[in-house]
């Protein structure tokens, strides 16, 4: 489909505070797009600059190949959805749907026909059209334009979007697919915004072809999938999914590729669809998650206090790049007893 | 359910009462008197007869009233259009100003307010005096011809009528666009306007209140305004207010200067009350 937009080294300061730090970025033609990352993470003043409201002090943004890194927004073929709807209250809704075609130097008869099919329109299936996205989807499906979606709702960009950037202090973490970001995280921040995780931290014992050892104190050894090249001694993190973790009364036999690690169950929150679990292992406090497939009151679920095995396959954490102990705080934990 | 008759509750009423009181006191009635003081007979040495008379209101058809209304007119039309102008991007700018910048440019602009008035109206004489050194400058410049005058015309009364009545049109102004949401710029902008036009069609209707109260607080003072074309105008630049000045304490024709006065408010009240029916019956 070839590149639609493009922000090439685009940094924006304001006083001292860096809003977007050279942020480099392709959106593909006719995808939906989105921003994520929390508020003051930058992804709103690039929005902005795309659609010509601020501009960058450094850097260029290319439509379609062509420089509009000093066009104003009224001169660029890119039109923003604001979230405060920006309705002009001194006009009527009628007029409010007919201020840009009026602007486009539109006919009065082709604007008054126009406004007319689309209030009809609003109006066929209002129950349908009540949420904004559902309507966005519908008219990315039937125009095929392209969409860049600004969220601090990892749900909402995970649904709609072909592919995210995951934002954080100007910086994008990553791109990537949905599936992508949230399986494969490349950092600590991806892994903890998106989602919830479990950090493990470790020294390599053992580098092997397809998986390593790794010794973390207070748990003890386990193996791990080299989603890089790691070398004995090395220090490695991986985050470890709650939901790849399985929680069971009876050790588990597992093969050479996998991990089984004891503990006690300190906090259980039932959710319904799932209950999440606190598991002290060691010296570490390791969060699980079970699906209910059957009816759960004809289990024996385990419940507080109770001596439990978790067990993971070594394909089921992920070795991150980057680690930042502060990310550690975006976690969901339960209240320590 | 007891449900309350439509109208002015006990409540209501101890609530007004102060303001309403006040207003009658110290607007209706001097209103009223002046109103009555124009029906009456003027005394030879000065002072208001017994009786009744239709003198002073026949005085109003002096020939040279018309000249003199149509002067007060423009003159305030003139002086409103160029706070309203000056003011609404200094408002505009304000809004957009970080709080401590805003609170700051604030104190500027009612620092003159701690200046009796009448005295900055001195030094407006003195700062446009034909020995001071503006008027030095713009000949030195030949900008002003060697014999004219940058004071006692209608041009000092218009210049310093502005300066005067600045700060109340921005204040208004400003609490207006203070209120404005400035993403609706945005999206003009984003739907194709240019940056005058989403001003023009959005900015200046989004704050029509603040220049209704702006267009209020300068035009009807300007229309009895006469400290400052008596202060800095000539003997051509005078407006209503003067001519009641000097019916009042030159002439001592208190009924004529009641007349005229009363003439003046009917003149303000009336397009406002009609305005008043038009939007009540719409």
């Amino acid at each position: 489909m070839g590149t639609l937009l493009r922000f090439e080294n685009v940094t924006r300061r304001f006083g001292d505070f860096t809003a977007v730090d050279d942020v480099t970025l392709d959106v593909e033609k006719g995808e939906t797009f989105s921003l994520l990352g929390p508020s003051g993470c930058g992804k709103t003043t690039l929005l902005r600059m795309a659609a010509g409201f601020d501009r960058p002090d450094s850097g260029r943004i290319l439509l379609d190949g062509r420089d509009i890194t000093h066009l104003p927004p009224d001169q660029r073929p890119v039109n923003t959805v604001f979230q405060s709807y920006a309705l002009f209250p001194h006009l009527s809704v009628r007029d409010n749907i007919a201020f840009g075609p009026k602007l486009k130097g539109w006919s009065a008869a082709e604007v008054k026909r126009e406004t007319e099919r689309m209030l009809e329109l609003a109006a066929l299936d209002l129950k349908l059209r009540q949420r904004l996205l559902v309507e966005l989807d519908a008219i990315h499906d039937e125009v095929g334009i392209t969409f860049l979606y600004v969220t601090h709702d990892q749900g909402e960009a995970m649904s709609i979007s072909d592919r995210i950037a995951v934002m954080n202090r100007g910086v994008i973490e990553q791109t990537g697919k949905p599936a992508e970001i949230y399986e494969t995280p490349r950092s600590s921040f991806v892994a903890a915004f998106i989602g919830d995780t479990n950090f493990l931290d470790g020294r390599v014992v053992e580098s092997g072809g397809r998986f390593s050892r790794c010794a973390i104190d207070g748990l003890g050894e386990v193996v791990i999938d080299n989603d890089r090249a790691v070398a004995a001694g090395e220090v490695v993190h991986v985050s470890l999914r709650p939901e790849k973790i399985v929680v069971m009364r009876e050790k588990p036999e597992v093969g050479a590729d996998a991990n089984a690690v004891r503990g006690k169950v300190e906090d259980v929150i039932y959710f319904g669809s799932h209950t999440r679990y606190w598991v002290r292992c060691g010296e570490w406090r390791l969060c699980a998650e079970m699906q209910h497939r059957r009816f759960q009151l004809d289990e024996k679920a385990p419940a507080w206090g109770d001596e439990v095995w978790l067990s993971w396959h070594a394909n089921d954490g992920f070795l991150l790049d980057r680690y930042r102990v502060e990310d550690e705080a975006l976690l969901t934990l339960p209240d320590e007893d | 359910m007891k449900t309350e008759k439509p109208g002015k509750s006990k409540g209501e009423w101890s609530a007004t009462l102060p303001s309403l009181l006040w207003l009658v006191v110290f607007v209706l009635v001097p209103l009223l008197v002046i109103f009555v003081i124009a029906f009456r007979p003027t005394l030879p040495e000065g002072g208001v007869g017994e009786g009744w008379s239709l003198e002073a209101v026949r005085s109003l058809a002096d020939p040279a009233y018309p000249l003199l209304l149509w002067r007060t007119l423009w003159i305030s039309a003139l002086t409103t259009a160029l706070c309203l102008g000056l003011g609404l991007p200094v408002a505009f700018c304000l809004a957009r100003l970080s709080p401590r910048w805003r609170g700051l440019v604030l104190l500027l602009i009612v620092v003159p307010f701690w200046t009796n008035f009448v005295i900055r109206v001195f030094a407006w004489q003195q700062l446009l005096h034909a020995e001071g050194w503006v008027a030095k400058t713009l000949r030195a410049l030949h900008l002003l011809g060697e014999n004219d005058r940058l004071l006692g015309n209608s041009g000092a009364v218009v210049v310093v009528s502005v300066y005067t009545f600045l700060p109340f049109a921005i204040l208004p102004l400003f609490a207006a666009a203070e209120k404005f949401d400035f993403g609706l710029l945005d999206a003009a902008r984003d739907l194709g306007a240019g940056a005058f036009r989403a001003f023009r069609s959005v900015f200046i209707p989004g704050i029509r209140q603040g220049l209704i109260t702006a267009f209020l607080v300068v035009f009807i003072p300007m229309l009895g305004s006469y400290v400052v074309p008596d202060m800095v105008g000539g003997a051509d630049s005078g407006m209503i207010g003067n001519r009641i000045a000097q019916r009042n304490f030159n002439d001592r024709n208190l009924p004529a200067a009641a007349a005229l006065s009363g003439a003046l408010t009917l003149l303000v009240l009336g397009p406002m009350l009609i305005r008043r029916k038009r939007r009540e019956s719409a």
